[in-house]
Parts: C-alpha cells; structure tokens; sequence
C-alpha cells in the first residue's frame, strides 16, 4: 500500500503544513518506509485486548477545586509574536 | 567527581560553591566549544546560587540537602522561569517561559545550582541529537561519534564534567541511551513517578524525566529529591519512593530474566557479549539468571512510533505562531500564518513524525495503526506483568550498537528508528528502566546494560544497578574522565 501525493498533501494541510514539491518527493519515500514499518504491527495477535487498556492501575486521581490566581497576564502575553490591546493579535478572519 | 563527593568537600569547607561553580563555569568555556552540549550557559544566576548556597553552608547548624550548591544541567526542554527555553527549534528560540517545571522548583529549593540548558533533539525527536537546530552535539569519548540523544547535552555534560548531573526526558530511550553512548548512569523511573508539568510534551503517555549522573547513588539521590505527586500533573502517584531502601544490599538470589528476544539480531556482536559477561559477573555475586522468551519484543517498536507519532501531532498543533514561538514574517491570512509559522518553525524530523502521527490518526487509518497499536501496548504490559511475576529485573541491552559516527544511518528513517529497539518497551508499560556503564567495545566506546523492574520499583533498580556499578568500576575507570579539582 503506498501514500499517495494526493494523501500527502491532504495530511499536509490537516497538519497545518507547507509541503514544497521538492520536499513532497522525499517526503512520499520516508513516509512510505515509515509506514511500511509500523505495518509490522498488522500480524500481531491483540483480538482479546482492547485499546483502552492502560498500564497505570488503580482511578483517578482527584484534587479540592480551590480558587487562586492565575498567570499575570502581561507574563503570558510577553512571548506573543503580536498583541494589541493586551489580546493575541491574528490576522482579520471576518469582513 | 560525584555529588557525594563534591557534597562531601563542600561540608568540611575544603572547597565553596563558588569556587566549585567557577571551575564548571571554566570547564565550559574551555572544552564546550568542541563538544557544544550547552544552549544557553547561566552563568550570573549560577554564581549568585552558589553565593546564596555557601551562605546558607557557613550558617551550618541544620541539616544540609545533599544538592546544596551543587551545580548542574538541565535539558533544554524543561521550562525555567525567565530563563530561555528552546526545545532546540527555531520555533522557540526566543521563548522565555513565564514559569517553571516542577521538578526543578524542587531542586532549586534545594540549593540546586543551574548552569545552564543543554542540548537535545528537537522537541526531544531523535536518538543521536543530530536533529538539533543549534548544531549537533559530540560524543566526549570520541567527538567524531553522535553523543545519543535525545538527551544528549545532558549525556555529554555528565560525562565531559561539564556538570555533576543533570536532569533529561525520556519517552522512548532519550535518557538510557545518550547515557549508555557515553558511558554514565541513566534513570528513567516508572510513568508518574516525576511531575511532568513545565516539560514541553512531546508524547505525553510515555514522556517521563530521568536523572543522568555519574554514579547510581547519586542518581538514586537525585531522582528522590525530584519524584513525588504534584497536584500540577494529575498522572503523578503518592506512592513512597523507596520503602525502605538500601541499595547496597547486593543481589544474593535476585532473579534475573534475560529476555532471548533482546539479545538478537539486530544487536551488535559486543554489545551483546559485554552485556551477558555483566549479567555473569551478577551471577558471580549470587544472582539467578534464566533466559526466556519475549516475543513482544518485536511488536514494540512500530507500535512505539505509532502512539509517539500521534501524540507528538496533536501535542505540537499548539504551536500556531500567535501565542508564543516562531511567527512567519509574511502571510495573507491566518490559515497562511499557522501554515507558514510552522513550515519554517519545525525541522524535518519534527515535520515528518507530525505528518505520519496525523496521517495514522487521520479517518481511515485509525483502526489499521492507533487502536491496533494502543492494543500491542496492553499485550506489552500484560507480558511484563508476566515476566515480574517470574523475576525481579529483566537485564537487556540498552541500544544494539554503540555511539555511531556523527551522519551516519541518515538515508532511511526507520534504520535510525532502530536505536529505540530495546529502550521503547518499558516507556510503552509504563516501568522503570536505568542504564548503566557494562564495558567498552573494541573502539573503547562505551555499552550499557538495561536493568527493567516493576512498576514503582525503582529500589530493586537501584540496587542492580549499584551492584552491577561495583563489580564493573575496574574496567569503567579505564575509560573515564580524571578531573582533579
């Protein structure tokens, strides 16, 4: 079974990525490598398990909902690319 | 020199820790630049903790934390308040987090002394620290060989000196096999054991912190000062760290499995010799040792990728370019801006394991790789289970070669996805897992032995490792570092 440019792309954009069409050819044989190693996994023989199985016994673990401050806003903001109005700043989705 | 040892001269006031401090800081500037394991070197904060360290030290009168002005490193992906984070991408070359990981709240509470960040992979994506934005890092033992990776500036560090421990991640090997490549002590301790709040997440349900030391006491002593429940991180457990624990107990009838299935092909020739001459020198001092099988083994590793893959996808869609790293210069719109900010923000590997965790997530392929591979990782657990009920460690290698040469096995991607072979398991189970030092192959390169225990006995762990560390120190001193302070 092989990945076709079609899927790349498709995956690409899913994935909110550029792929150019030099990078798409080297791309499409890693991929293809890749996934034809993890299809090691088809013979494996996991009918009586289930995926939601996992290894960490005993429940939750809970906490006491308590109120208490939160990031100072400016600190969080500090390593934004652009803020304005002391608000994220993106471009205009709406006109 | 070791923290005990270190520690030990910082009490009989032989030494202060500025003094200890300056001559890391020394180290630094002068053998580094050869093997550049440091992203970012700390030196004021360094020094003005060690000032504060050797105040507290000449008060006297209380009993001292061990880490008392002890200085040390930190991977590069472990957040520090104010201090740069990068993850070794460009996607956070300039991000300063507004707050810092719990476990080095600890170590900073208890007079920790942090020289700076060290290098990785990116986002913690490789097993030779190749993939690194800011260059690549250098073996110690020989410069012109990978260090390992992904934690490989902490690997380096411990073994160049340049640190007495530092603290890596592990999700798939990242801190037993740079550690094994260069010849020092690796823990990765069972899955909650460590807070994993303020480590930038690469695959959460197997990303765990492991300590990376010299010896295994002073592992042993770091990895408790670290662990522990935090509210912060709700997959920690309050479970104690070693009831009881005395590492030096020796192994007289500890039960040893060797699992057939790591010792196969795929495993060079004298990383599997050097690795059963270790366990024989064990059974030298009174441990059973009994091969059986494992056929897990072999389903591990794409099962591995898969699960990493598709965390590591979703993990990173946070990185969009409007609240913090890399924002692309031009766009036209915000579809553009993600797109673009990302492209030119990841790196290749980044990009890849993204590209196959969305594709193996995406409708239609989820049932034939995730799920299927969620259900390998219950079938992995399960056989652990069984084999615990049997022994008391497990002993395999921990990579199926030793450090390779820096470029080397870059053609195809699964050949370099082989180094995780023997160190991915006990990230899909959940377990504890330590490298430590087992010989040197013809090259004089460094191997490591793998010791597996059972969830939550990192004591067992510690005290294989500690016995296996006695018997070897012979032949471990022929190829270690000598630094007379």
């Amino acid at each position: 079974m092989s990945i076709t440019k079609e899927e790349l792309s498709h995956i690409a954009d899913l994935a909110k990525l550029y792929v150019s069409e030099e990078e798409c050819e080297t791309l499409l044989k890693e991929m293809e490598q890749i996934v034809a190693f993890a299809r090691k996994i088809d013979s494996a023989d996991v009918a009586a398990l289930s995926e939601l199985e996992h290894f960490a016994e005993g429940g939750n673990v809970l906490r006491e909902d308590v109120v208490c401050p939160s990031f100072d806003r400016g600190n969080m903001l500090a390593n934004a690319p652009q803020t304005a109005d002391r608000c994220f700043q993106v471009p205009k989705i709406l006109d | 020199m070791t923290i005990y040892e270190l520690a030990a001269r910082l009490r009989r006031k032989e030494i202060s820790s500025v003094e200890i401090t300056r001559e890391y800081l020394n180290r630094i500037k002068q053998i580094d630049p050869s093997i550049h394991s440091y992203l970012t070197v700390t030196a004021d904060e360094a020094l003005a903790a060690a000032e504060k360290a050797d105040q507290i030290i000449a008060r006297g009168g209380q009993e001292l934390p061990l880490f008392m002005g002890i200085p040390m490193s930190l991977k590069d992906n472990i957040c520090t308040e104010g201090i740069r984070t990068t993850c070794a991408s460009k996607m956070l070359e300039n991000f300063v987090p507004p707050y810092s990981a719990t476990l080095w709240n600890r170590l900073k509470t208890q007079g920790a002394v942090l020289l700076g960040k060290v290098n990785l992979d990116e986002f913690a994506m490789g097993s030779s620290t190749e993939t690194s934005y800011f260059g690549v890092t250098a073996n110690p033992v020989d410069p012109k060989r990978v260090v390992g990776g992904s934690s490989g500036g902490s690997a380096a560090g411990v073994a160049a000196e340049l640190c007495a421990y530092s603290i890596g991640t592990d999700t798939g090997g990242s801190v037993r096999q740079p550690a094994s490549f260069c010849g020092v002590v690796g823990i990765k301790p069972t899955y909650g054991r460590i807070s994993r709040y303020g480590m930038i997440a690469y695959a959460s349900s197997l990303d765990q912190a492991g300590v990376l030391a010299q010896s295994v006491p002073d592992a042993a002593a770091v990895l408790e000062a670290v662990a522990g429940p935090d509210p912060l991180d709700a997959v920690t457990v309050n479970q104690p760290m070693y009831p009881e624990m005395d590492i030096t107990l020796g192994v007289k009838e500890i039960k040893i499995g060797i699992p057939n299935e790591y010792f196969g092909a795929g495993i060079g020739e004298e990383v599997r010799s050097s690795v059963l001459k270790a366990i024989g020198k064990l059974e030298g001092c009174g441990a059973k040792a009994e091969y059986f099988s494992m056929e897990t083994a072999y389903e591990a590793l794409p099962a591995y990728y898969i699960i990493a893959c598709a965390e590591a996808s979703s993990n990173l869609a946070m990185f969009d370019g409007v609240r913090f790293g890399y924002r692309a210069p031009d766009y036209s719109d915000l579809d553009e801006l993600y797109k673009m900010s990302r492209s030119q923000g990841f790196g290749a590997e980044v990009k890849r394991r993204i590209l196959l965790g969305t594709y193996v997530l995406s409708s239609g392929y989820y049932g034939a790789y995730y799920k299927k591979a969620r259900k390998v990782r219950a079938k992995i657990t399960n056989a652990f289970r069984t084999a615990f009920e049997k022994y008391d460690v497990l002993i395999t290698p921990v990579a199926p070669t030793t450090a390779y040469r820096i470029g080397e096995k870059s053609e195809d991607p699964t050949k370099k996805y082989m180094a995780d072979l023997c160190t991915c398991s006990p990230n899909l189970a959940g377990l504890p897992a330590m490298s430590v030092p087992c010989g040197f192959d013809q090259n004089g390169l460094p191997v490591g032995a793998q010791i597996l225990a059972k969830p939550f006995d990192e004591a067992m762990l510690l005290r294989v490792g500690y016995a296996l560390e006695q018997v070897m120190t012979g032949e471990k001193e022929a190829g270690q570092w000598n630094w007379n302070m």
